[in-house]
């Protein structure tokens, strides 16, 4: 390179860093109250990883096995890697309640599942089988791939590259003997972590 | 001349032509045919333009300068890690999946910089054709993350352009400097040096994705800028008169306050530190600050007083109003706001935790790119 273009190329590439740095800022500011920290970001490689829930989308909630009044589904949050029921209500055996979720891999590469944590709604103790069933009080919860909850999401469960989006229930029973008090319970969560095949 | 400019323009529309062809058949992309590709590619290009090799003291100069400057960024990026933290990556832990990984990434990187060095030593007396080839090599890197484009809505247009296109472009621009000024075995050193560990190490440092956005792309043209001034400008004759040193010495501080401001920026905007700014996006404000103003948030915790302007989060969004009444109840405080252009007191009550920090002080209109591009973005 002749000198006058080396200082040519050596001033555009300052100029290159500083509207680097002031375009990403003013870029990311206006992303600001939407901003979140994922892991799912990484580095842009070869392989790339689009792996866990559809955000928010739940296609349906609804009470199922017997109708009754004294029941409350409450609500529930869908994030990438969670998912988490607010206030739920349930006092008759038999009475339950069934969300429908999607699971999803978009990315090239296979993912396994590395890892259900189950977390428990405030103020109570549970007891965790299989991974995906937690049963805390008189409410067991199960995260199912089949809406009557018999195929679990277990440790090691394989999502294919590319296989787009599957289906998954989040199913809630009374688990109680006897009719009682409204077993409220609040904050019960699944956490899946991914790793790649 | 002039048929080796044609030769060589028609090589790079052919990659677009690729690129293209690679972009629409995503739904049938594959690592290996892409590999198997860009391998037939290379070997045609190989047959029909040659290549050449170069060996000098600049090449070793610059290839030490490609290793301090990624084993620094390693050493800086893990070291603030231990006070950020971690998160694990999601590439395999498994011994074979590694392999996989590694065998796959160093195999593009070597097909691609031979690529570019054909193409960049042919095209080596026309500017115009080095210039292109940088968004020529952008666009085939960004085939191979055409998986994670998913794009819906305006906001995910802005973040694959700010993930993607942004870091990818900057670290093309190196490249052809690397390859033009010495030859492809550079690049191909800074690549594995900046991918392979990724695999290799189970964890990285939790910055977000701003700030790893903002690293990936710094790093690159801070090591052309200190490869252009340490190999190439230090060693040419300069002037010793005294003008010239007084300009040297002016250049020196002014890049010195020119970093110091990015790194400024930088903490502001990721908000890592005790401050943060806002751009203020309406007028509920005005009297104390307008619209398009950029404010600065002290995140300290404090007893928070009527009177005091907070920022806080609420809806999904961010707003900075005043506190118009403090509520004690149990040892917990609530708080009421308003804005000062408002007529009613806003709805919601506040919890101490959803108080981001105390407003300390405004730059007029400075907001008003975020403003807009927020506008734009959200609607």
């Amino acid at each position: 390179m002749q000198r006058d273009r080396k200082t040519e190329v050596y001033y555009v590439t300052i100029g290159i860093l500083v509207f680097a740095v002031l375009m990403l800022g003013v870029a990311y500011a206006s992303l600001n109250s939407t901003l979140k920290k994922s892991s799912a970001f990484a580095h842009p490689f070869v392989a790339t990883w689009d792996v866990g829930f559809e955000p928010g989308k739940v296609l349906g909630k609804s009470l199922s096995y017997s109708a009754g009044n004294n029941k409350s589904c409450g609500s529930i949050d869908v994030t990438e890697n969670i998912v988490s029921i607010g206030n739920l209500g349930l006092n008759t055996p038999g009475y339950g309640c069934s969300y429908a979720l999607k699971i999803r891999n978009r990315g090239s590469v296979s993912a396994k599942i590395d890892e259900i944590i189950s977390s428990q709604p405030s103020g109570k103790t549970c007891s965790v089988k299989e991974d995906s069933i937690m049963t805390c009080g008189n409410l067991t919860y199960k995260l199912t791939y089949d809406y009557g909850g018999k195929k679990l999401l277990t440790t090691g469960d394989r999502l294919d590259a590319q296989i787009g989006v599957l289906p998954v229930y989040l199913i809630i029973m009374y688990s109680g003997s006897d009719i009682e008090n409204n077993d409220i319970q609040v904050g019960a969560s699944f956490t899946l972590i991914y790793n790649q095949v | 001349m002039k048929s080796q400019y044609t030769k060589m323009l028609l090589v790079q529309l052919f990659l677009i032509v690729f690129f293209l062809f690679n972009f629409i058949i995503d739904r049938f992309y594959n690592t290996y045919l892409y590999l198997v590709e860009l391998l037939i590619i290379g070997l045609v290009f190989w047959k029909v333009v040659g290549t050449e090799k170069r060996s000098d003291k600049t090449k070793t100069d610059l290839l030490l300068l490609i290793i301090i400057a990624t084993i620094s960024y390693y050493v800086f990026t893990y070291f603030i890690g231990f006070f950020i933290g971690f998160i694990y990556t999601t590439y395999s832990r498994r011994f074979l999946g590694i392999v996989r990984n590694i065998i796959l990434v160093v195999a593009f990187i070597l097909l691609n910089e031979s690529i570019r060095e054909m193409i960049i030593k042919k095209s080596r007396y026309y500017f115009s054709l080095i210039i292109s080839s940088v968004f020529v090599f952008t666009a085939l890197e960004l085939v191979t993350n055409v998986t994670l484009m998913n794009i819906n809505t305006k906001e995910d247009v802005l973040r694959v352009f700010l993930t993607l296109v942004v870091p990818i472009f900057v670290k093309n621009i190196f490249l052809t400097f690397s390859t033009y000024t010495t030859d492809k075995f550079n690049s191909i050193i800074y690549q594995l040096l900046m991918m392979v560990p990724n695999y290799l190490v189970p964890v990285f440092p939790d910055f977000g994705e701003y700030i790893t956005v903002t690293l990936l792309t710094i790093q690159p043209i801070i090591t052309m800028v200190v490869a252009l001034r340490i190999l190439y400008f230090k060693r040419e004759k300069v002037q010793n008169t005294k003008k010239y040193m007084v300009f040297k010495n002016f250049q020196k501080i002014f890049l010195t306050f020119l970093l110091l401001f990015l790194v400024l920026v930088v903490y502001l905007i990721s908000g890592f530190g005790r401050h943060i700014t806002l751009a203020i996006g309406s007028a509920s404000m005005t009297g104390t600050f307008s619209k398009g103003d950029l404010v600065f948030i002290d995140k300290k915790k404090a007893a928070y007083e009527k009177g005091d302007i907070i920022a806080f989060r609420q809806e999904n969004t961010v707003i900075v109003h005043r506190i118009i009444e403090v509520i004690s109840n149990d040892d917990n405080f609530y708080y009421l706001t308003k804005g000062d252009a408002n007529n009613g007191e806003d709805v919601w009550v506040l919890k101490e935790e959803d108080i981001i920090g105390k407003y300390i002080g405004k730059i007029k209109w400075v907001g008003w790119p975020t403003v807009l591009l927020s506008e734009l973005v959200h609607g």
